[in-house]
């Protein structure tokens, strides 16, 4: 076996992978906090792509510099869209029927971005990004190592802020025993909203990192929300260490089967870990981080 | 009356009616026990108390302003706090935070230290644990934890929910115990046990609870000696 080809597509599944965790950490956090599959997650990262696209169109603000500004306009979407739509039909109905208002949410906004920006592949790039550079034999171009590092910066910041602030302490509380968190005067309704926005502002940050590296369409949401779905049943639910470990894990397996069966079969490959994950170890590598699963 | 007034109660989940018109007091400082088996309607007492669940009809005063109809983490700022039934610990979270959870309305942090500190000095053992997370607890440690939290909440009103419920004999006494000292520092307590005997021993006043109603009160001391009480809740070995 060719020692480069294997290093090379080592590094290559690794930063896959950091964009697959990022990408995945607010589907995973919704899940674990709300109980609720989130199916307009994919939705929310292409919106951070698209609102970086028109950032740079209209005010000249580099992708990079935008994350900022983009998690804040995703963390009031996600929030509003939990106040309004999410919660009235989980109250009225049952958290199922959440399937379906994320789902139609998702349909929604994709037509809304075809309307704004045409079904046109797009593009992002950033002034900021140095050139291709050379560990060794391996090649990493620019966009693939800052996609990398953002990704490992953002999560360990969620980690920190779940684990050191009172709102993270919050709620971690309600997704263990939501009764006992009202007891102690945490106001559910609010964290609820909070972490969809936190959830969204994620999403958000990685499709601007996602524009980065790869073209993207208004058709690639599902995509995106599927990536989120096997993410967090391999890596577990509800923590950044879970999604980052089910991130690297779903990179590797697909860089991997790529690289050497072919990128045809890399699907087969995944769902094949999916199904053994599933079977060996359904609450995934690190078990739902709230409700001590494992 | 300047404590908790709850006045006519009356609660149903769906169609099946758990209250109906159930009325009692607790006195600033007193301890109430509120007693009877299992479906009398004790836990759902508790709730509507707390604002977990909001009555049908009838009402919940307490210091004088009407609690019922708030949301429970409203209910808590009034200074009621709940200890739940099957204490309801966080788990997976280090007994420390689950502490801090118990302060959560507090926004000054030295206060919280306080509070912390204070806690530590009542529960030793948890000071020893404090990283440890909850789930590891044996059964009558996490009610120990769940106590402590609920008084990180300052509470001027403290229900507790069976907190002897599975817990083994040494440590009930502890917790019965705790209960006095709890309300010696000025607190009252509505303690809901199926412990009969130890709960009208250490409270001042009680009720009995059955199929929704109110129908016994009287003085802990009194009910001791009821031959109804006896015989129902008290076991006739005496």
């Amino acid at each position: 076996m060719d020692g480069t080809l294997f290093f090379q597509t080592l590094v290559d599944g690794l930063i896959l992978g950091g964009i697959f965790s990022l990408s995945a950490v607010g589907f995973s956090l919704i899940f674990g906090v709300l109980g609720i599959v989130n199916l307009a997650h994919g939705i929310f990262v292409l919106l951070g792509a698209y609102l970086g696209l028109a950032l740079k169109q209209t005010m000249g603000i580099d992708p990079l510099a935008a994350i900022p500004i983009v998690c804040a306009a995703l963390f009031v979407l996600g929030a509003l869209l939990q106040l309004t739509l999410v919660a009235g039909a989980v109250r009225r109905s049952s958290l199922m029927s959440s399937l379906l208002i994320t789902f139609g949410a998702s349909l929604i906004l994709r037509d809304a971005v075809i309307l704004v920006f045409g079904p046109d592949v797009q593009f992002l790039s950033s002034a900021w990004l140095v050139d291709t550079f050379h560990i060794g034999d391996v090649i990493v171009d620019g966009a693939r190592a800052t996609g990398l590092i953002a990704s490992l910066l953002l999560l360990g910041l969620l980690s920190l802020a779940l684990y050191h602030l009172k709102v993270g302490r919050a709620m971690r509380a309600t997704a263990q025993q939501d009764f006992a968190a009202g007891l102690c005067g945490i106001d559910a309704r609010r964290i609820y909203a909070v972490t969809f926005g936190i959830s969204a502002a994620f999403a958000g940050a990685s499709g601007i990192i996602i524009g980065l590296i790869n073209p993207f369409s208004p058709f690639d949401d599902t995509y995106w929300t599927l990536n989120a779905f096997v993410t967090v049943v391999l890596g577990g639910v509800g923590s950044p260490v879970g999604a980052l470990l089910g991130g690297l894990l779903l990179g590797e397996i697909s860089t991997f089967s790529s690289q050497y069966v072919g990128s045809l079969y890399s699907n087969v490959f995944i769902f094949s870990a999916l199904l053994l994950m599933l079977i060996v170890r359904p609450n995934g590598l690190l078990g739902n981080a709230y409700k001590g699963s494992v | 009356m300047n404590g908790l007034v709850v006045d006519s109660v009356h609660f149903a989940y769906g169609g099946a009616r758990a209250l109906e018109g159930v009325s009692f007091q607790v006195a600033p400082g007193e301890v109430v026990a509120l007693l009877g088996s299992n479906g009398a309607g004790k836990t759902t007492t508790a709730k509507v108390t707390a604002g977990a669940l909001a009555p049908a009809v009838g009402s919940v005063t307490f210091e004088g302003q009407a609690v019922s109809g708030l949301p429970a983490h409203r209910v808590m700022r009034r200074g009621i706090v709940l200890v739940p039934e099957g204490r309801q610990v966080f788990a997976q979270m280090t007994i420390q935070e689950n502490l801090l959870m118990g302060a959560y309305k507090e926004r000054r942090r030295a206060r919280v230290k306080e509070l912390l500190e204070r806690s530590y000095e009542t529960f030793p053992r948890l000071r020893e644990r404090r990283s440890q997370i909850a789930g590891s607890l044996s059964g009558g440690e996490q009610q120990m934890l769940a106590i402590a939290r609920g008084l990180m909440s300052e509470p001027r009103l403290l229900i507790m929910d069976e907190p002897s419920l599975g817990i083994m004999p040494k440590l009930v006494q502890e917790i019965f115990g705790l209960i006095r000292r709890i309300a010696g520092t000025g607190v009252s307590v509505l303690l809901i046990e199926q412990n009969a005997r130890a709960s009208l021993e250490v409270a001042s006043r009680a009720y009995v609870l059955e199929k929704g109603r109110i129908i016994l009160e009287g003085e802990g001391r009194a009910l001791l000696e009821d031959e109804f009480v006896q015989n129902a809740y008290l076991g006739a070995e005496n």
